[in-house]
């Protein structure tokens, strides 16, 4: 979801949350008040400042930028401490097989016979399926469709997706062991600002490598929450906020905190056209 | 050489009723139009999300509870990916890795008399495909959707049959197991109940032979014929000197063969893995509790039951418990006439069965029900009329007339049980034909037969054979 403001995040939220009793995933529980939480303040708030999502990769610019927005927070009353996420570096790795795996099978539905692209001219059943998916999909959906079936692939599963969705048992573990002791988690939301575009569409892992601090979240199952920080360069830098499962509330209470004391939410970058 | 021995394990998927989808609200009827009872789960639309059945879950909960297996408290639905036109997700939603159901036996009982224990591997939920229809359209096929995602439980025996015989009994037994316990229809003809036989042969001692699935066979008799088939070709093309290969075959009824589908090196990998759509299964202490409590007494239970209590005969008892619903009509006839229940099964499965046969009604729909077939046997227990009367009042009440008690009054039925008037009709009847006295005297000891059944036609059926017997032997002066 993306809004002007932390405030119209939390109206948005309030009207899309709640149980989905057509979605078998989807948790049967109360919706906490997002809009009484926005006035919350931050006064007390504990802030982990998760030593991974500083690591390498990350610029000095960025570095500067995002504990400049953490200072602002901790000047409106929250308390920072420094927290580990050892198994963070693996998300990447892990994310991009499970990912992809998913993909695979939840693309199979497009094959050209009910919906969707439909070559032309097919000579039977199989030329249907290969041309209306090479025609239909791009060349990333086609690298995570090859990608996917192939960790999905006998004799291999246990080595990559088996594997992997351990690994995402450690993240989440890690996560849940950080927030015995904080409320939020914070970071840079990526490595350094946006790359040009297709800059990186030739190193496909170099692109996937941008994603360091975002797929985590995913990963572990938790809300999370990009706040804009400010420029470098020119281009937008975000403040990432993670939350515990289902504690969205503390999100926008810290957010609307932040877009209390700073004016980078309206901010427009150089040479922008609103 | 006539050492082979046939090693066959089967796959059955059987169609659980339950009135929507494994995953959807769609309806299960059978029959209606094309496309008809698809919803936008069951076409695949993007966005959609499965959300299972319960009723599902319980009907193959209970199932587990029946064969005595291992019902897991916690079983996964995974996804089997393939591409075909009627599988719209192009996956599968099965159980691979952790089945709701593993282990358990079924007891099969052949034609020979002979028992044997099956062994199940597992059973598990999984929905069903649609269907191609290919020859309605000019090169083209159809795909009916319908059926996709209809929910089964596959169950999978151990390879532990040896012949043909076996499996049909095993077959069987599983087909009134499920119908028992009211999870499945059991109509073959539209496809509730199907089954894929792995056949393969060996010598005894030696390690197993290749095995050759044969596919989605709908018939005892073709699975009979199939495996049969299948189990001469196998000898057959080793003793030639030939290598079974691993197969699917299909049964092709018409020409009594089983002919390749796609070899082992055709065959697609699954890529199975959980469904990151659906949280795992779980079924609690309370839920299996229950379930428990609801599961029915069981076919073979109540077969030793009407042996070992009811004093009937092996018999009578396996055809009582073929259907529960004969066996609930026994019962319920049986308890009202205690100590009867010999006179019962014989009813049951003689004149209501023959009378329900040519009706091509079900005994649910018996125009007898069990409480008026109970105040007709109830007359023959007391006297009231003979076991041969008893026969024209339940055609009577067959053909719609009130109660056995009405027609029997009606129609003056009631048995003649006075000794006086049998004694007096007795003199009548031997005053009639002394010439057949006097041979009967003379030795011809048939003539007892034909004095009988005069005095039976002189009272119209009416008197009490018993004591016409009696009381002809007394005035013919037979003893004992």
């Amino acid at each position: 979801m993306i809004a002007r403001s932390a405030a119209d995040c939390a109206d948005v939220l309030q009207a899309m949350a709640g149980h989905d009793p057509r979605d078998a995933t989807s948790v049967d529980r109360t919706v906490d008040d997002y809009r009484a939480a926005l006035d919350r303040g931050v006064r007390g708030l504990r802030i982990g400042i998760a030593r991974e999502l500083f690591s390498a990769g990350v610029s000095d610019a960025m570095q500067t930028t995002v504990h400049r927005a953490l200072h602002e927070l901790e000047a409106a009353g929250a308390i920072l401490v420094e927290i580990d996420l050892p198994s963070l570096p693996l998300s990447i790795p892990a994310y991009y097989v499970i990912a992809p795996a998913e993909a695979s099978s939840n693309l199979a539905r497009y094959d050209g016979v009910r919906y969707g692209r439909r070559a032309a001219a097919v000579k039977g059943l199989h030329d249907l399926y290969s041309r209306s998916r090479a025609e239909g999909f791009g060349t990333e959906v086609k690298r995570r469709i090859l990608t996917g079936t192939y960790v999905l692939s006998s004799g291999y599963y246990d080595a990559y997706y088996l594997r992997a969705q351990q690994v995402r048992r450690l993240i989440a573990n890690d996560f849940a062991r950080a927030f015995a002791t904080v409320d939020l988690i914070a970071g840079p939301t990526t490595p350094d600002v946006a790359f040009k575009l297709g800059e990186k569409t030739a190193d496909p892992l170099a692109m996937y490598a941008a994603d360091i601090n975002t797929v985590a979240v995913n990963l572990a199952g938790l809300p999370a929450m990009s706040v804009p920080a400010g420029f470098i360069g020119g281009l937008p830098a975000g403040l990432q906020l993670i939350g515990q499962a289902f504690d969205e509330a503390s999100l926008f209470a810290a957010g609307h905190a932040l877009q209390s004391r700073t004016d980078w939410h309206l901010a427009m970058a150089p040479g922008a056209v609103r | 050489m006539n050492d082979w021995q046939a090693v066959i394990g089967l796959e059955i998927h059987v169609q659980l009723n339950t009135r929507s989808k494994l995953f959807s609200g769609a309806s299960t009827a059978y029959g209606a139009e094309p496309n008809t009872q698809a919803s936008w789960v069951d076409v695949a639309l993007p966005g959609t999300l499965p959300v299972p059945n319960i009723e599902a879950i319980r009907k193959a909960v209970t199932f587990g509870l029946a064969v005595g297996a291992d019902v897991a408290a916690e079983s996964i639905f995974a996804r089997k990916n393939y591409f075909y036109p009627d599988s719209p997700k192009g996956y599968q939603i099965s159980q691979y890795e952790r089945p709701i159901v593993a282990g358990g036996t079924i007891l099969a009982r052949l034609d020979d008399g002979r028992e044997i224990t099956v062994q199940l591997t597992r059973a598990h939920l999984e929905e069903d495909a649609g269907k191609s229809v290919h020859d309605a359209f000019h090169a083209a096929s159809g795909i009916d959707l319908n059926r996709a995602g209809t929910a089964l439980i596959e169950v999978v025996s151990e390879p532990v049959m040896h012949s043909s015989a076996e499996a049909v009994a095993y077959m069987k037994a599983v087909h009134r197991l499920v119908r028992w316990l009211d999870i499945c229809d059991g109509n073959l003809q539209e496809g509730s109940f199907r089954c894929d036989a792995n056949v393969s042969v060996h010598q005894p001692g030696t390690p197993f032979g290749t095995r050759c699935e044969i596919k989605n066979v709908n018939s005892f008799r073709f699975v009979e014929k199939a495996i049969d088939y299948e189990i001469e070709r196998q000898i057959r093309a080793i003793e030639n000197g030939e290598r079974i290969v691993q197969e699917t075959r299909l049964y092709d009824a018409a020409a009594n063969k089983t002919r390749t589908m796609r070899s082992k090196e055709d065959a697609e990998d699954y890529r199975y893995f959980p469904d990151p759509d659906l949280p795992p299964i779980r079924v609690t202490a309370t839920e299996f509790d229950a379930l428990r409590a609801t599961l029915p007494e069981l076919p073979d239970a109540r077969r030793s039951r009407y042996i070992d209590a009811h004093g009937l005969t092996a018999y009578d008892a396996n055809k009582l418990t073929e259907e529960r619903s004969t066996s609930d009509y026994f019962e319920a006839v049986a308890n009202a006439l205690p100590g009867h229940s010999k006179l019962v099964a014989n009813w049951v499965n003689g004149e209501l069965a023959a009378a329900l046969n040519e009706a091509q009604s079900a005994i649910t729909a018996s125009r007898i029900g069990a409480p008026a077939l109970a105040g007709l046997l109830a007359r023959i227990v007391d006297g009231t009329i003979s076991g041969k009367i008893a026969k024209d009042v339940f055609a009577a009440m067959w053909a719609g007339e009130q109660s056995a008690d009405a027609i029997i009054d009606a129609r003056g039925l009631r048995q003649i049980s006075d000794s006086g008037a049998i004694g007096q009709m007795l003199d009548d009847v031997l005053a009639q034909f002394p010439e057949q006295v006097a041979k009967y005297r003379a030795g011809d000891a048939k003539l007892f037969q034909f004095l009988v059944g005069q005095a039976m036609k002189a009272t119209k059926g009416k008197a009490n054979p018993t004591q016409v017997n009696e009381l002809l032997r007394e005035r013919l002066g037979v003893t004992g």
